[in-house]
């Protein structure tokens, strides 16, 4: 099975998050057997969203998600504050091929969005996505639910950067035998400072290498239609920071 | 929703044209080269329009200028028709420009793009 994991690092409203779940459910209604996990703590107006989707996933599996389902994790610390037919609705219900989960006190590790000069914290959301070439579209249809661009060849050279640091983050993850997931990031700053962040687990890109070069076209391309991307490598991983270009 | 990636083959007399649709990336190049070499083998013309891709990579590129290097190896010519601005601006990024042969439609053009094969 394919799970997608959707974490909301901090608050963000309810249009974006509502352009994130639709991008992921139609993502996920293209593969056979997939689901959507949510984390986070989500404000009342995020969470009815949530089970909103969830509603809207459920009736159309009947019909359109062949062996798809959603889940919804949260905050043990949620659980007091909802009503009982939530989990009513989500609890441990099982149709053939099709999963809906509903578990309680479940935790995603997510790191603390970067602060704002102005000391504002930025809306944030990850997307945890198997190291899978396929889920680069998820990731584009994302960015284009959520984020704002100047025209259309602005997006389309962002995505193309985009995919060319998941591509490559991919790959990295897949030196490990059972490869991790490629962690996507989005912060929302109203615009200002919007940003997506890709990383891998693996060591990523090895900018210069000469025996491989596709990546270092890839990153070639990257770094030319994404003129402040950064890129950060640690023991731990690499992380490719790409600032939106201002609209 | 983005349109899912999608070739069409067709030809006309000697010309054989290759429309892709939708996102051209590293996930879809298989699909795109196994639908590509089919048409290999005849001399003539190879044109390969992208004008509907909505997203092209690095490994997209790779598997052009691939079928190009096929197509001439075959005594075939290779075009390659794009359309939006940033296609233009890849291919010119990428160096592979001419490589490729990329040029705008033009009103001779026929393809199952322009509506008639």
């Amino acid at each position: 099975m394919t799970e997608i994991d959707l974490v909301v690092a901090s608050c963000v409203d309810r249009d974006r998050l509502s352009g994130v779940l639709q991008a992921l459910i139609a993502h996920v209604a293209t593969i056979d057997d997939a689901l959507i996990d949510v984390f986070g703590a989500l404000d009342d107006a995020c969470y009815q969203l949530v089970e909103e989707c969830v509603d809207v996933a459920h009736e159309s599996s009947w019909r359109f998600w062949a062996g798809s389902g959603f889940g919804l994790v949260t905050d043990a610390a949620r659980v007091g504050d909802r009503p009982p037919t939530l989990a009513d609705a989500l609890g441990d219900v099982t149709v053939t091929g099709t999963t809906l989960r509903w578990t309680m006190g479940a935790t995603r590790h997510c790191a603390a969005p970067r602060p704002r000069p102005s000391g504002a914290t930025p809306q944030a959301i990850q997307l945890h996505l198997p190291a899978c070439f396929g889920h680069a579209a998820a990731m584009r249809a994302v960015v284009r639910a959520t984020m704002r661009f100047a025209d259309d060849t602005n997006e389309a050279v962002y995505l193309i950067a985009a995919t060319e640091v998941f591509t490559n983050a991919v790959r990295a993850n897949h030196r490990r035998a059972e490869p991790p997931d490629v962690v996507v990031g989005l912060e929302f700053d109203d615009g200002r400072a919007d940003a997506l962040t890709i990383a891998d687990c693996c060591g990523g890109w090895v900018p210069g290498d000469p025996d491989d070069l596709e990546p270092e076209s890839g990153l070639a391309i990257a770094r030319a239609f994404v003129p402040g991307l950064t890129h950060e490598a640690t023991p731990g991983g690499c992380l490719v920071r790409l600032p939106l270009p201002p609209p | 929703m983005n349109p899912p990636f999608r070739v069409e083959i067709s030809s006309a007399g000697r010309r054989r044209w290759i429309d892709v649709h939708g996102e051209f990336d590293t996930a879809s190049v298989p699909e795109f080269e196994r639908l590509a070499v089919a048409i290999l083998g005849a001399p003539g013309s190879i044109i390969v329009d992208i004008t509907g891709a909505t997203i092209l990579d690095s490994s997209a590129l790779s598997a052009l200028i691939r079928l190009r290097r096929e197509a001439v190896d075959r005594d075939a010519d290779f075009s390659l028709i794009i359309g939006p601005a940033w296609q233009a601006r890849l291919l010119e990024q990428s160096g592979v420009c001419e490589y490729l042969c990329a040029r705008c439609r033009e009103p001779a053009d026929r393809g199952p793009s322009s509506g008639a094969a």
